[in-house]
């Protein structure tokens, strides 16, 4: 019980009171007949709910029709850190069945880092990390050439992102932005990763939001197509920060953690306009593949990806950051992955060797009822989807082999 | 957005310190990892991987607080926004057996009785077993009313009680025949004996009257003998008897109930009690047992299963103790399963509308749906899917087997 310490102070005056209170006004004991239903505690008579249902700021519901307040100031969410009591079977997975490529990461090596790097992945089993911030030009240049110096040269890959983060965009930016990618991909850039300003605040030379499905971009996106790599897309952000971060905002300690990631303000894009854009671009772009990133947002209603999925065959979904959707769902997701098994890639975005292991264990097990890495992300349990090892490995490495020909094809397991 | 007024005035200071910040927007590339808000420098967890109080970690060994005041527990409310199947079930799939009711006062009348059907047979409950504790009188009085309830009399039972105050010499023979003028007068079975024997209740000597204690050992034979089958209730959650911190489950709970709080020093500890009963349901083997809500083992099934393999003669209800089937459905799956002729269907509190939660647990697939009620759990449920067979015995059929005294013809096959 340590958090305590600074916490402690609280709790345990809480728990003083609370039990001088409770020896003094103990009911009186051992009543043989009724069953002691419903007596309630709290401060104040009971209120009723409001037309919604919802009861009052401060109480909560005790009794169908009821609302109550508890008796000592109810904790913040931050502070409230209950421990589970629940007993079950833990299966924890610190490596992955199948070597994994982890199509999405923002991580490369360098001269100090590369040893450690093999080292916690190899513990992880990712076979091949792929570095998404490239960068174009010399930046690109430089960062292929030292993976090329090392003896881990088929361990680390990397894509282009663009030309010159799509700012001030112009006619004819479009052709020479596509004449930049054919450079980058033949100095060894194996793909093209877009980021989420693109598309949301990112400006035209004319002062106007560039949308990710602006024709001036489409001579861009046909060589990508051309030069046969995937284009891994984030658009947009999670749907619930583009609602306000009030009470029933499932983000709001996200949201108030990090003001970059508040989108509800006067002028900014909505989330449908984002995804309506970006399924335009799919759509435009047929001979192009796309991977959209985070699952496109749509985790939390995989009747939406799967919609998506089957109206663009060029497109693929990749699974970074949104596990706590997966894990709440453990079935529903279970019966997704099994049914669109070509078409989900592996990535976890953030490189944080700790963080890897809540994946394997979601994909991997049935476990029930376990913690998720990240509470801002999330405030719910997690649960393990079971995948069977056909999927497993169609997601930790078969499909990004096929999206992605510049990985390494050989030495994985059949 | 009631709740809200004072949230809805946090939401435009946040739009507004947004609008504001914006501004220099978007940095083309590298992407925007990480980039903390908050207040404040970002502080590494405690040695137990615990963030000082008012901060939640951001990333691995990064404590932050966030920018505006974290709402109470009882205040922020979010909004699922998962799209899922749903399967409400407003009826159980086979008529079910309340083991476990208090319906009080309502079937001390025909019109009582009468009142009450109708809402059984809004969720298919066919039989109301009071565990109320009738004795004498109040028995007669409910007995009496359930016989003369026509076409309902069938869908009412009454179960006896025990009078356990002032155990002392002579208690056992007095109690004996007052139970067998029960049986006598219609009572199918003996319940619920209160969560205050063990805890609370005194003998006459003044000392705390023990589950086990040998006084008492006439009556069991005698429930034995009688045939009636005791629904035991013993202790309280686990959670009441630890201190009221930020780590405990039931924070809410033993906040708002203060009698539930149990952690007292001269309170009977968990452990005790939980011995205790099982040394009763050890030395009385003939004796058929069922334990109220799930022997407060549902939060760890192999204690149950324990349990159950060492005392052929003990059974478990299922009464308020939803919330840990619905955190563990596949685990609480194979359990009622594997000891399907060892559960049935009780639900404690009266309330119409909290019964379909039950069916959804018991019958569907059904995946992070809400609870009926805050303080029990925080948590969301799952559905376990149990087979048929399984259902039918957990709601009727378990039933009919140990309380012979329920009506027993026209139930499904």
């Amino acid at each position: 019980m340590r958090f305590g310490m600074a916490v402690g102070a609280t709790a345990v005056a809480v728990a003083i009171s609370g039990m001088t209170l409770a020896a003094r006004q103990q009911p009186p004991q051992g009543q043989a007949q009724g069953a002691g239903q419903g007596r309630g505690g709290g401060r104040g008579a009971s209120t009723p709910p409001d037309a919604r249902g919802e009861c009052p700021k401060g109480m909560t519901l005790v009794r169908v029709g009821s609302c109550q307040t508890p008796e000592f100031p109810p904790p913040s969410i931050v502070d409230y850190r209950p421990k589970s009591t629940l007993v079950t079977s833990a299966h924890v997975v610190p490596n992955a069945k199948f070597p994994v490529v982890d199509i999405h990461s923002h991580t490369g090596p360098n001269a100090q880092t590369i040893d450690k790097l093999i080292g916690e992945m190899d513990t992880l089993n990712i076979r091949v990390l792929n570095n998404l911030s490239g960068g174009f030009g010399d930046q690109i240049t430089q960062k292929l050439a030292y993976i090329k110096s090392t003896k881990y040269a088929d361990r680390f890959t990397v894509f282009a992102n663009g030309l010159s983060g799509f700012n001030n965009v112009e006619p004819g930016f479009g052709a020479k932005a596509a004449a930049q990618l054919e450079a980058d991909v033949k100095a060894g850039a194996i793909g093209l990763k877009i980021f989420k300003q693109t598309g949301k605040d990112t400006l035209k030379k004319d002062g106007t939001r560039l949308k990710i499905n602006d024709p001036e971009l489409d001579a861009f996106w046909d060589m990508a197509g051309k030069m046969n790599i995937p284009v891994i897309i984030h658009t947009a952000e999670p749907p619930q920060f583009f609602e306000p971060a009030d009470m029933h905002n499932e983000r709001w300690l996200e949201l108030a953690l990090f003001p970059d990631r508040r989108n509800f303000g006067p002028g900014q894009v909505d989330f449908k306009t984002l995804i309506a854009e970006r399924n335009d671009l799919f759509k435009k772009h047929p001979k192009t593949r796309f991977i959209a990133a985070h699952f496109a947002w749509c985790a939390q209603d995989l009747a939406q990806c799967s919609a998506l999925l089957d109206q663009n065959p060029n497109v693929t979904l990749e699974v970074a950051a949104v596990l706590y959707d997966f894990g709440r769902q453990p079935r529903a997701s279970h019966d997704f992955f099994v049914k669109y098994q070509d078409r989900v890639l592996f990535g976890k975005d953030t490189y944080a060797p700790v963080e890897y292991p809540s994946y394997w264990r979601v994909f991997e097990t049935k476990d029930e009822y376990f913690d998720y890495y990240r509470d801002y992300h999330a405030f719910w349990k997690l649960y393990g989807m079971d995948l069977p090892d056909v999927v497993l490995k169609k997601m930790y490495y078969l499909n990004a082999l096929k999206v992605t020909p510049g990985l390494p094809q050989t030495g994985w397991p059949k | 957005m009631v709740s809200g007024l004072a949230i809805v005035a946090m939401a435009a200071t946040m739009t507004f310190v947004h609008a504001d910040q914006q501004g220099a927007a978007a940095p083309a590339a590298p992407p925007a990892q990480g980039r903390g808000g908050g207040r404040g420098p970002a502080t590494p967890p405690d040695a137990n991987g615990e963030c000082p109080k008012g901060m939640t970690l951001v990333r691995v060994g990064s404590c932050q607080a966030p920018e505006f005041p974290p709402p109470s527990i009882v205040d922020y409310r979010p909004k699922s926004t998962l799209v899922t199947e749903q399967h409400l079930v407003p009826k159980s799939k086979f008529p079910s057996i309340d083991l476990h009711g208090h319906p009080g006062q309502m079937v001390v009348s025909v019109d009582g009785i009468t009142g009450m059907v109708k809402e059984m047979d809004k969720m298919n409950l066919r039989v109301m077993i009071s565990a109320d504790n009738s004795s004498g009188q109040t028995l007669l009085t409910k007995t009496t009313a359930v016989n003369a309830s026509g076409v309902n009399k069938d869908r009412v039972r009454i179960l006896t009680g025990i009078n356990f105050s002032n155990v002392g010499p002579g208690w056992a023979e007095k109690a004996i025949a007052q139970l067998e003028a029960d049986v006598k007068a219609g009572a199918i079975g003996i319940g619920e004996i209160g969560k205050g024997f063990g805890m609370d209740t005194r003998k006459a000597d003044g000392s705390r009257l023990r589950i086990d204690d040998p006084a008492l050992d006439p009556l069991w034979e005698a429930c034995a003998r009688l045939k009636m089958v005791v629904f035991i209730h013993t202790a309280e959650p686990p959670e009441f008897y630890s201190p009221l911190d930020m780590h405990n489950e039931r924070w809410l709970e033993l906040a708002l109930f203060r009698e539930r709080r149990r952690y007292e020093p001269d309170q009977v500890k968990f452990d005790d009690l939980m011995q205790q009963r099982d040394n009763l349901f050890k030395k009385h083997p003939k004796t058929t047992f069922v334990a109220a809500h799930f022997a407060w083992c549902g939060q760890d099934l192999g204690k149950c299963g324990k349990l159950l393999d060492t005392y052929p003669n003990v059974n478990l209800e299922v009464g308020a103790v939803l919330y840990d089937f619905g955190r563990q459905p596949r685990a609480a799956h194979d359990f009622f399963v594997k000891y399907q002729d060892r559960v049935l269907f009780g639900k404690d509190a009266w309330a119409p509308e909290e019964y379909p939660y039950y069916w959804r647990v018991f019958e569907t697939k059904d995946e992070y749906f809400d609870y009926y009620r805050n303080y029990h759990a925080f948590w969301k449920l799952y559905g376990m899917d149990l087979p048929d067979v399984v259902l039918k015995k957990l709601y009727f059929q378990n039933a009919l087997r140990l309380l012979p005294g329920l009506p027993q013809t026209g139930w499904p096959k």
